[in-house]
């Protein structure tokens, strides 16, 4: 067998991975090559230092508190979803007083209303098209992997 | 209100598939998901809480901070639960969140890496202590050098303590795949760290 493939039934032997047959594998293979058994050597004080490691730990009230401010911050979605839905209905019923205050205002000539509706509607088309692209694409690449 | 009779040691209810709280941080994964598709949003806390430290510990790696491991990793879960309708109940969940998680620290990282933020200390993600400082922070920039797949495969086996066999799940590899990652990963990082191995032999 070459070293290569062993050193990597090494690796798991250490990892306590391996079945029987491959154990004895490692076991025999590693008492008659010296070269061998000096990678094992090695990783074996290397898997110590490993097993050592541990990742940094947040305060013990992080962990009291984690899934209830998992559940606070849904419910603040929603509430922003709702604001949301809410300034969007005053502000085109504000927005629908104001132009039609202005069409039945008689002095102004018809031409600059024409102008000012037709800027107007440019602008909502314009909103719309901007909002639907990033919803569309946004939502497109986000759940692509995710949907596997 | 939901009824709720006990007898003797086990709790019948009456409202189909509703958890009644005591029991609700016993329930199986596939039973809370259960649970919630038929109402209970309570049942969610079981999983929360089963995975919350494997989560943050992921995040950590990822993210190199405490306070945005715990926001991004509770990011995750919030996630999760809005797209649980698309999750297959068949299939185990913490691979599936395990996705969500990864992409959503890798979308924190590309924000962060925009706006210019780069982490002060990258040792800070594990835990020291003042004799080995130098060498977690070699050992933390090997793994940090390393790519993603070996990455991920080393941090679910030494930090999560995960088998080959729960790696290959949670990244959906083959198990010989999972085998050969840590090999080349523990390679390059054995290298990284030499100078620190030999004095331990000493």
């Amino acid at each position: 067998m070459d070293h290569e493939r062993m050193n990597e039934l090494i690796s798991s032997y250490l990892d306590n991975e391996l079945d029987e047959e491959g154990r004895r594998q490692v076991e025999e293979h590693i008492e008659k090559c010296p070269e061998c058994r000096k990678e094992y050597g090695e990783m074996a004080r290397f898997e110590e230092v490993m097993r050592k490691m541990t990742l940094k730990q947040p305060s013990k009230e992080a962990w009291q508190v984690y899934s209830e401010s998992v559940y606070n911050r849904m419910e603040r979605g929603i509430g922003w979803i709702l604001l949301s839905i809410g300034a969007m209905i005053i502000l085109f019923f504000s927005g629908y007083q104001i132009v039609k205050g202005f069409i039945e205002d008689p002095t102004i000539p018809v031409i600059v209303k024409a102008g000012i509706l037709l800027g107007l509607a440019g602008v909502v088309i314009l909103l719309v098209s901007v909002v639907r692209e990033r919803v569309f694409v946004n939502r497109r690449e986000r759940y692509k992997e995710i949907q596997k | 209100m939901r009824q709720v009779q006990v007898v003797g040691y086990r709790t019948v209810h009456v409202a189909q598939n509703v958890a009644p709280v005591m029991e609700r941080r016993d329930l199986s994964d596939s039973e809370a998901i259960q649970a919630i598709r038929a109402g209970d949003r309570e049942a969610y806390k079981a999983i929360v809480e089963r995975y919350m430290k494997r989560a943050y510990g992921i995040a950590l790696t990822f993210v190199r901070n405490t306070q945005d491991a715990l926001d991004v990793s509770q990011m995750a879960f919030i996630k999760a639960y809005k797209n649980l309708k698309r999750f297959d109940a068949e299939r185990p969940f913490f691979p599936w969140f395990y996705r969500i998680l990864r992409n959503i620290c890798l979308d924190h990282l590309k924000r962060a890496s925009r706006r210019r933020e780069i982490p002060l200390e990258d040792a800070g993600v594990l835990k020291t202590e003042a004799e080995d400082y130098e060498m977690k922070r070699m050992l933390w920039q090997a793994i940090e050098d390393l790519p993603l797949e070996q990455r991920e495969a080393i941090v679910l086996r030494y930090f999560e303590g995960m088998s080959y066999k729960e790696v290959a799940e949670t990244l959906e590899i083959p198990i010989g795949t999972v085998m050969s990652s840590l090999h080349y990963a523990k390679r390059k990082m054995k290298k990284a760290i030499g100078g620190f191995l030999g004095e331990e032999a000493k």
